[in-house]
């Protein structure tokens, strides 16, 4: 009983003193994840690092038959140096697109090798049917055996979490909000006032597709308030479709 | 054998222990070869231009225990951005004396020299501070026309010693200028819009601040977040107090210049934010104030009456009431049938940043010399109105004006003479000071450059007819409260353009 206790603490004093001896560099032990990386635009000073979880396509503003939207996705953990694939699904339930609206996605997407970034080219056709409609595609990542999905939320902010795994595409034919339509100098949004700002600023609907600067919001908002005070006072008030009267933001002088 | 087993366990448990023994003891010392570098080359900083100056630096290095520096070592020179290129390292050499053509950007840098023991790794340093300007960092811009009727603009460069610089503004993309009229330039180092602004007759265009460069591109109407009704082409004024607030005047409407890289919202030249109005082109502001006086004055052509900016948000005009003692009035058809028309403002360092306009009156064409300050808070002051002499000959036609800074007499030019006038006092005197052999085409105070507190002046001549004979001079004002006197300090006849606009540029 003594000697195998001595043997015991022979067998641990030896693998004790190797180990003493060793010393071993920490490398990225993950699982291999992806997720979408759709960066917001805008001006704030980490716009790069904030992303979307739902992207906008108005046949209005690209005035085209067919249009292709290029959805991101970014990996995590090491780069590979042979191509992966990764799979993007339908959420059919929460999905109001038809099989009309767009070209079947494929049942997988490759990532090729010594990429961070893939793309998902999804190819929308603007149809009768989606005249003056708008419908919303909605998309999720699948783990497969190349990647996890080890993060479902995204810090924008210590406020906003954003969902990366699942991307909301929304195509439209009809007047929609734009990123550059800013509430707080153009008053809420409607389709007869943006065609109105459209008119007397004689720019174009892409015009909008970016956001402005705060100095050339606010000078439209002032140009589309003169306008509509102009009007009233020539007895000409404008309404909104509601009966309300059409008013510009709270912020133009601000 | 059980002894064997117990000196056996004895050493395994001396190596695990010594596994986990870390020593941090160092018992083999040797002297560290120091590299000693001297003071010479590093004692004074350098005020370097770009393209222009060389940097020679000849170290004085010893090392402590490699007395014939035989050893093996490399060396490094870097620059490191202290503003706008903050913490960035520029390489500017490798080798043990610095000889290297300056065509760093302009900035402020610390220059670092390293001197690496390869041997021991080791790195010794020294360092002295560097300024890099460029060609056209520092001086007097001076714009105007060249004989052939196209705008173009020369400069005294005083970036280091004095040269004088032609045809600075390089048009590009077949941009042609019209005669410059006003030009102006954001001397606030951190600025969003570090543009030169060049008015001219028949339009206006920023140019890059340090090489000059404009194009039909950086049309100034492209700087309008929404293209004014008046086309946004010809800027007659642009003032910038401190860091606070730009104003420009464009086509008779006066505009803030945002802070979002320059660009111009709506036109201020409203009372009411409906009905827009002609402003004179020019206005008055308080440049001795450069910290918080937001309040520009202007006059509006329509009304006939002087009106006012001021406070932190700005979006149109305010108007001006008298006080019940007044002895004239801010709506100048209550003094004079039908009102004044404004022929122009200035600004000055006198009595705490008096502005000074000059008015006519249509009907008998006779001038007066409204005299308004800018105050910190609150409403325009005013400061007097005279009634301009008839002694003042060519007033009315005169080319240039200015108001002295510790007297606040006027000086204005009219055809080849300069004359100084004591409006102030009763009678009236007019003297004149010097007359030149050309018509003078520019007058200006300064109160920009570092000397903006010596009462100095420059006067621009040129003989129409005979290109590039532009001559600049430049004058102190005695400070005598009983005559006007001033002092010629230099003359710069350096075949310049017929200048019509001057301004300092900072750096």
């Amino acid at each position: 009983m003594m000697k195998q206790t001595i043997h015991i603490i022979s067998v641990l004093l030896c693998s004790a003193a190797i180990l003493g001896c060793s010393s071993e560099i920490m490398t990225y032990e993950g699982e291999s994840g992806i997720y979408f990386a759709m960066k917001r635009i805008d001006n704030s000073v980490n716009s790069d690092t904030t992303y979307n979880e739902s992207s906008l396509l108005p046949f209005i503003v690209t005035e085209s038959a067919d249009s292709t939207f290029l959805l991101k996705v970014k990996i995590m953990g090491p780069v590979s140096h042979l191509d992966r694939k990764f799979i993007v699904r339908l959420d059919e339930q929460e999905s109001t697109v038809r099989e009309e609206d767009y070209t079947p996605l494929e049942p997988s997407y490759t990532l090729k090798a010594g990429e961070i970034f893939g793309v998902i080219p999804i190819t929308f056709h603007r149809t009768a049917s989606l005249g003056g409609q708008e419908r919303q595609m909605v998309l999720e990542l699948i783990a497969n055996e190349d990647f996890a999905l080890p993060i479902t939320l995204w810090k924008n902010s210590s406020t906003e979490y954003v969902n990366v795994t699942r991307h909301t595409v929304t195509v439209s034919d009809k007047y929609i909000q734009l990123p550059g339509y800013r509430e707080p100098y153009f008053g809420p949004f409607s389709e007869k006032k943006m065609k109105l700002l459209l008119e007397i600023s004689g720019m174009k609907l892409s015009d909008f597709n970016e956001p402005f600067s705060y100095t050339k919001a606010k000078a439209l908002g002032q140009q589309l308030d003169r306008y509509l005070k102009e009007q009233k006072a020539l007895g000409n008030t404008i309404y909104e479709d509601d009966g309300t009267e059409m008013r510009a933001g709270d912020f133009i002088y601000i | 054998m059980k002894r064997i087993t117990y000196i056996f366990i004895a050493f395994l448990l001396s190596c695990s222990l010594g596994g986990c023994f870390r020593d941090l003891g160092n018992y083999d010392y040797t002297a560290v070869n120091e590299a000693v570098i001297g003071d010479k080359g590093f004692e004074t900083p350098y005020n370097v231009r770009i393209d222009i100056d060389k940097l020679q630096i000849n170290p004085e290095i010893s090392f402590t225990e490699d007395s014939g520096s035989s050893g093996e070592y490399s060396y490094e020179w870097v620059a490191v951005g202290q503003n706008f290129y903050r913490g960035q390292r520029f390489t500017i050499g490798t080798e043990r004396n610095l000889d290297y053509t300056v065509a760093l950007s302009a900035e402020e840098y610390i220059l670092y020299f390293k001197v690496k023991d390869q041997e021991t790794g080791i790195v010794f340093s020294k360092s002295v501070e560097l300024n890099v300007r460029a060609l056209y960092s520092t001086g007097w811009i001076l714009a105007g026309e060249d004989a052939d009727g196209k705008g173009q603009a020369d400069m005294v460069s005083i970036s280091n010693d004095m040269l004088f610089l032609h045809n600075v503004l390089k048009p590009e993309g077949g941009l042609e200028l019209s005669p410059v009229k006003t030009v102006w330039i954001d001397n606030d180092e951190y600025t969003s819009d570090n543009r030169l602004y060049a008015g001219t007759e028949k339009g206006s265009y920023k140019f890059s601040r340090e090489e000059f460069i404009g194009s039909p591109g950086t049309a100034l109407e492209y700087s309008f977040a929404s293209m004014p009704e008046t086309g946004g082409t010809v800027m007659t004024d642009n003032q910038k107090v401190g860091e606070v607030r730009q104003v420009i005047i464009v086509d008779k409407r006066a505009y803030i210049v945002s802070t979002d890289n320059g660009m111009i919202g709506n036109t201020i030249s409203s009372y009411d934010r409906m009905t827009d109005f002609d402003t004179a082109g020019k206005m008055i502001c308080n440049h001795t104030g450069v910290q918080g006086i937001r309040t520009f004055i202007f006059y509006d052509l329509e009304s006939r009456r002087f009106c006012y900016i001021s406070g932190l948000s700005v979006y149109n005009m305010q108007m001006l009431g008298d006080g019940e003692n007044d002895t004239w009035s801010w709506d100048t058809r209550n003094d004079h049938d039908g009102g004044l028309e404004f022929v122009t403002a200035f600004n000055s360092f006198f009595s705490g940043g008096q502005g000074t306009a000059v008015m006519k009156n249509p009907s008998d064409g006779q001038h007066y010399i409204y005299c308004i300050t800018a105050p910190r808070t609150g409403t325009p002051v005013k400061n007097g109105k005279y009634t301009v002499s008839s002694d003042a000959a060519g007033f009315g036609e005169a080319s240039g004006y200015i108001i002295t800074t510790n007297q606040g007499y006027m000086i204005y030019a009219s055809g080849n003479t300069l004359y100084g006038y004591n409006f102030r006092k009763s009678p009236q005197e007019v003297t004149v000071l010097k007359t030149f052999d050309a018509p003078v085409t520019c007058l200006k105070a300064d109160y920009e450059s570092p000397e903006k507190n010596m009462d100095c002046f420059y006067a621009a001549t040129y003989r129409d007819g005979e290109a590039n004979s532009g001559t600049v001079y430049k004058f102190y004002v005695k400070d005598n409260p009983d005559n006007i006197e001033i002092q010629q300090k230099d003359i710069w006849d350096e075949g310049f353009l017929k200048i019509h606009s001057i301004i300092y540029k900072a750096f």
